[in-house]
């Protein structure tokens, strides 16, 4: 495998810019940071800070367009986990806006649950 | 002299979505064998929805299909609130049919233009009939795009749409938003009629059949999100006596089950079957549009479900026009949902067919049992029976034209393989 497009489904921007780069041999323009860099170059008011609303926006890669926090709701982590990502400090977040274990758990066992960050992050909940 | 076997065999299926193939084994005059194999992995979607939060289910059953999310999101969300003994009602209920209108528009009109109409037309695919039909591609991707302005607009994105939820929407748009869809609205509505002109005069095979027809039927309008489910030979039922009614059974060449009529045999479901039981309720440019195509009150001519979807494009066409012109925004984007312990029951019109869901969930909302039935696992025996009768009948024709006929039968009921194989290849066996 050369390249991983993230995301269920894919962003199609993504995919032309993917396609577009190995037409051309250059590196694909993909940025791997989080979705709450998007989200405040969107000028989004944050769903977590402002709201309590569980978010997985700061350990989630980027692509998608901010969408689920543009309508109001927390990201849940189909891009997979970004760059490096802080998952304990989240969880620990998540634990202090009244989420359980068990939907801890269930947050980083999405559709990346094999992802490595998300998925010792879920086993850390597991007990 | 004894008659050798004849083979007919496609290896791998095009213009459908999935994985699947066809056998046919012929001795003479006799057509031996008919088998649609189905070898697209299963998915296990509903083994693994077990002991997720009922609140996530939605968003996990919108990735069973990328053609039609919406029919999983909402009937999952749908039997949630039958669980919880949640209603929704009002401008909430029209959005979620604003929005299912906008999925049958991209759905269908994929499958009339891109995928059968080059089976009507003699093209390997739409990217040759574009040399002869510029024009129709282009209005047709044009319509698609608009049902996908639809489904982004409400869902968020066109694909797994992420604002739909048990309840109702996270976000709902004010009018002036939807409003501005009226003009591309307008547009298709205006397009749709025309391309209906284009479809009639398309040669379509003389070819019925004595189908059981089951569709969703509902008093008040054309049943899409909610209704009793029904067919011609005797079955009027609420949602929760479709296990009673239907049964699945595992045959070995598929990794899709097939559902059949318990007591009888292969059932129907999608436009014909919708079509024929609820014409009275279509709106009045979609009945003038089937008048002018020359379509009765029922149509058994699978062949014409290219027809009977153009009817329906007008239907959404014009029904989502008339929403958005009704509509005022509601205080609250959702109802509220408390879990609590019992089985609950979904249903809606998938533009294949009726999409039926089943969920047991505990007092905390923890699923303990999920069932999904797709429109497709329920015409896979109606397919293969259409493909016994039209072969025979058709036995004379040279076997290149033969196998294009037999790949156009599959194809008319736009089988979805990947969602049903949580589903095609032909092989003609001439012994």
């Amino acid at each position: 495998m050369d390249f991983e497009l993230r995301g269920c489904p894919v962003n199609k921007a993504q995919l032309v810019e993917l396609v577009s780069a190995l037409l051309n041999s250059r590196k694909p323009n993909i940025p791997v940071h989080s979705v709450c860099v998007n989200c405040k170059q969107r000028g989004l008011v944050c769903v977590m800070v402002a709201k309590g609303t569980p978010c997985l926006g700061p350990v989630t890669q980027d692509g998608c367009g901010t969408i689920c926090p543009a309508y109001t709701r927390g990201c849940y982590g189909c891009f997979g986990p970004k760059e490096s990502p802080n998952t304990g400090s989240l969880a620990d977040q998540w634990g202090r806006l009244g989420v359980g274990r068990v939907d801890r758990l269930r947050a980083f066992r999405g559709f990346n649950a094999y992802a490595e960050a998300f998925r010792k992050e879920s086993e850390a909940h597991e007990r | 002299m004894k008659d050798k076997i004849k083979t007919i065999q496609v290896n791998t299926l095009a213009r459908v979505e999935g994985e699947g193939a066809l056998r046919v084994k012929v001795r003479g005059k006799k057509v031996l064998d008919v088998a649609l194999k189905i070898y697209e992995p299963p998915r296990f979607f509903e083994a693994f929805l077990r002991g997720r939060d009922f609140r996530e289910v939605p968003d996990i059953t919108a990735r069973i299909c990328g053609i039609c999310p919406i029919a999983y999101l909402l009937g999952a969300s749908q039997a949630m609130e039958d669980v919880c003994g949640v209603q929704v009602t009002g401008p909430i209920r029209a959005l979620r049919r604003l929005v299912y209108d906008g999925e049958w528009i991209e759905s269908h009109v994929l499958h009339m233009f891109m995928l059968h109409a080059p089976d009507f037309l003699g093209y390997e695919d739409a990217i040759q009939m574009t040399k002869d039909y510029p024009d129709v591609v282009k209005d047709a991707l044009r319509m698609k795009k608009i049902g996908n302005r639809i489904m982004t607009l409400l869902g968020g994105r066109e694909i797994h749409p992420i604002n739909l939820r048990v309840g109702g929407f996270y976000k709902v748009p004010a009018k002036r938003e939807l409003g501005t869809l009226t003009d591309d609205l307008k547009w298709g509505l205006d397009t749709a009629l025309k391309s209906m002109k284009i479809l009639t005069g398309l040669p379509y095979p003389d070819f019925e059949q004595d189908y059981e027809l089951v569709a969703m039927r509902h008093p008040d309008e054309y049943a899409i999100i909610e209704g009793r489910i029904v067919s011609n030979k005797g079955i009027d039922i609420a949602l929760r006596e479709y296990d009673n009614t239907f049964t699945e059974e595992h045959v070995e060449r598929s990794t899709a089950l097939h559902t059949t009529v318990k007591g009888r045999t292969a059932c129907l479901v999608g436009p014909l079957a919708r079509y024929s039981h609820n014409f009275e309720q279509l709106t009045p440019l979609a009945k003038q549009a089937a008048h002018a195509a020359g379509l009765g009150p029922t149509c058994r001519n699978p062949f014409k479900s290219i027809l009977v979807r153009g009817v329906e494009v007008v239907f959404a066409f014009e029904e989502a026009l008339a929403i958005i012109e009704n509509y005022e925004m509601p205080d609250e984007p959702a109802v509220t949902v408390q879990p609590r312990v019992g089985t609950g029951y979904g249903c809606t019109e998938a533009p294949r067919g009726i999409c039926y869901h089943r969920y047991t969930i505990d007092d905390r909302g923890t699923v303990l049992d999920a069932k999904i039935v797709s429109p497709t696992a329920m015409n896979l025996r109606s397919i293969e029976n259409d493909l016994w009768a039209f072969i025979s009948a058709n036995l004379h024709l040279p076997k290149e034209k033969l196998q294009w006929r037999c790949e156009q039968t599959i194809r008319n009921y736009d089988p979805c393989i990947s969602c049903s194989a949580h589903f095609l290849k032909l092989e003609l066996d001439e012994t």
